[in-house]
């Protein structure tokens, strides 16, 4: 997006691209347009007027067309060990809180029009290093056995959530890796129990992951479904899998089931960056994100840097109004987002009984359908809270765990 | 001795970035493959799969 925009703008943009090609896209994803309001940075709204598709960043102003499929999300739920479920939805099932689309036809459409507007592409290529030189940036590339030194005004780092290039590039310095996961992601069909247009979690140590597993819609059609997993170092994800689908209670709707595709990735979770950028070099979305920004949140990332680099070759501070902006738009930069994030917590935290004790008290509420990692938990808890007098005397021991938490 | 990815590969290409010697590459397949004569076996990569695709030629 950024390199489009600079180009639209009139400006040579470079696109060092690790892939051969954008006709394959195999890292896992769940890829999904989050309806929520000021959701990463803005209002996105995705529009079908006569089957031509447009998502609409409404404060933005931005509008990028989409020629993909989109599959509606009506229903989230949550399950429990013995399926006591929370269920979280809009409009009584019928307003969806996301829309899952497709990525790689997507980037490729995005591509296309890059090279349209004169954007250069340098695919099959790493980036070994570089240097920052004050009136130029350095970077170190390399393309089959070739390493080359190429300079450029100023270096935009849009690499992902591993943020290595980052390190290269010394903006990683005083951000703690929190975590290393691993996601594999299966398409399957045959999957019993699950409904279409709903996205579903898993919590508890029966389901034999420290993650909740997830099952969500494909792009394929009724049936079929995206199993996601996430494992860690002492625990992958195949072992994972494996466990889930044969041995946990979720075991009897995968008796006839059968693997399509497998994707995968891994994911190292840092620290946010406050300050995005060190001198022309200024690393944006999930390079600099705590895990992410989403695709939408990507999109404006990359447009807001395209116009802070066009302020920055014009003698203004692009990047500190970039800075400025990124702070305030996305959720984990917020002060207490670490803490809401540990407070709620419900993996770790609970047994399995005791899941089952407080899905229980929200089974029957609907609450509302969003997408937030930061919003979600906070319902739940919201919830679970009416009932504090009844948790105080009934189950003692969870409400002890709840004042240590700070939620009571 | 080089790391080798094996057919269990799903082409996230996870591994690549993390080669300090940019040794893996896509293959055309889309599928990601070792420079045997660059790799310094320093493992990186195999921390990296999330598929437990990639060991040492040694193993």
């Amino acid at each position: 997006m950024a390199a489009l925009k600079l180009a639209e703008a009139g400006h040579h943009a470079t696109v060092i691209e690790q892939k051969n090609n954008m006709d394959i896209l195999n890292r896992a994803c769940s890829a999904q347009f989050i309806m929520d309001d000021n959701y990463e940075a803005d209002v996105l709204r995705v529009k079908d007027e006569g089957g031509v598709k447009k998502l609409i960043f409404t404060k933005y102003g931005l509008e990028v067309p989409y020629t993909g499929k989109l599959v509606p999300l009506y229903n989230k739920y949550y399950h429990s060990p013995k399926n006591h479920t929370i269920r979280f939805t809009r409009n009584n099932g019928k307003e969806p809180f996301s829309y899952k689309f497709d990525k790689q036809h997507f980037l490729k459409s995005l591509y296309d029009t890059c090279v349209q507007k004169g954007v250069e592409f340098m695919m099959g290529t790493l980036v070994m290093g570089g240097k920052d030189l004050g009136d130029k940036v350095e970077v170190i590339v390399k393309h089959g056995k070739e390493k080359t030194t190429l300079t450029c005004k100023k270096l935009l780092i849009a690499e992902g959530c591993n943020a290595v290039v980052s390190g290269k590039f010394g903006l990683n310095k005083d951000r703690p890796c929190t975590m290393q996961a691993y996601c594999l992601k299966y398409l399957m069909e045959g999957i019993t129990g699950v409904e279409n247009n709903s996205w579903n979690l898993f919590y508890g140590s029966v389901y034999h992951s420290k993650t909740a597993p997830i099952i969500g819609p494909s792009l394929e059609g009724d049936g079929i479904f995206e199993v996601t997993i996430t494992g860690t170092p002492d625990l992958m994800p195949k072992q994972i899998f494996k466990d889930f689908t044969t041995l946990s209670p979720m075991a009897p709707h995968f008796k006839n089931a059968k693997i399509l595709k497998k994707q995968g990735c891994s994911v190292k979770s840092f620290m946010p960056m406050k300050i995005p950028y060190k001198g022309n070099v200024l690393a944006i979305g999930d390079s600099a994100a705590m895990v992410e920004v989403e695709t939408q949140g990507g999109f404006l990332c990359g447009a807001k840097a395209a116009q802070a680099v066009i302020d920055e070759l014009n003698g203004k501070p692009g990047f500190e109004e970039y800075t400025k902006w990124w702070q305030k738009s996305f959720e984990f930069n917020g002060e207490d987002y670490l803490a809401v994030a540990r407070g709620y917590m419900l993996a770790f935290v609970y047994t399995d009984d005791e899941l089952d004790y407080l899905f229980a008290l929200c089974e029957g509420q609907v609450l509302h359908g969003t997408y937030s990692q930061y919003i979600t938990p906070k319902l739940i808890w919201d919830c679970i809270r009416l009932n504090t007098e009844k948790i105080k005397t009934e189950r003692p021991e969870i409400f002890a765990k709840m004042q240590k938490m700070g939620l009571v | 001795m080089a790391h080798v990815i094996s057919n269990e590969c799903v082409g996230c290409g996870s591994c690549a970035p993390f080669c300090p010697v940019g040794a893996i590459s896509q293959a055309q397949t889309g599928y990601y493959e070792v420079d045997s004569e660059t790799c310094v076996d320093c493992g990186s990569c195999e921390k990296a799969c999330p598929v437990e695709a990639i060991s040492s030629d040694k193993k």
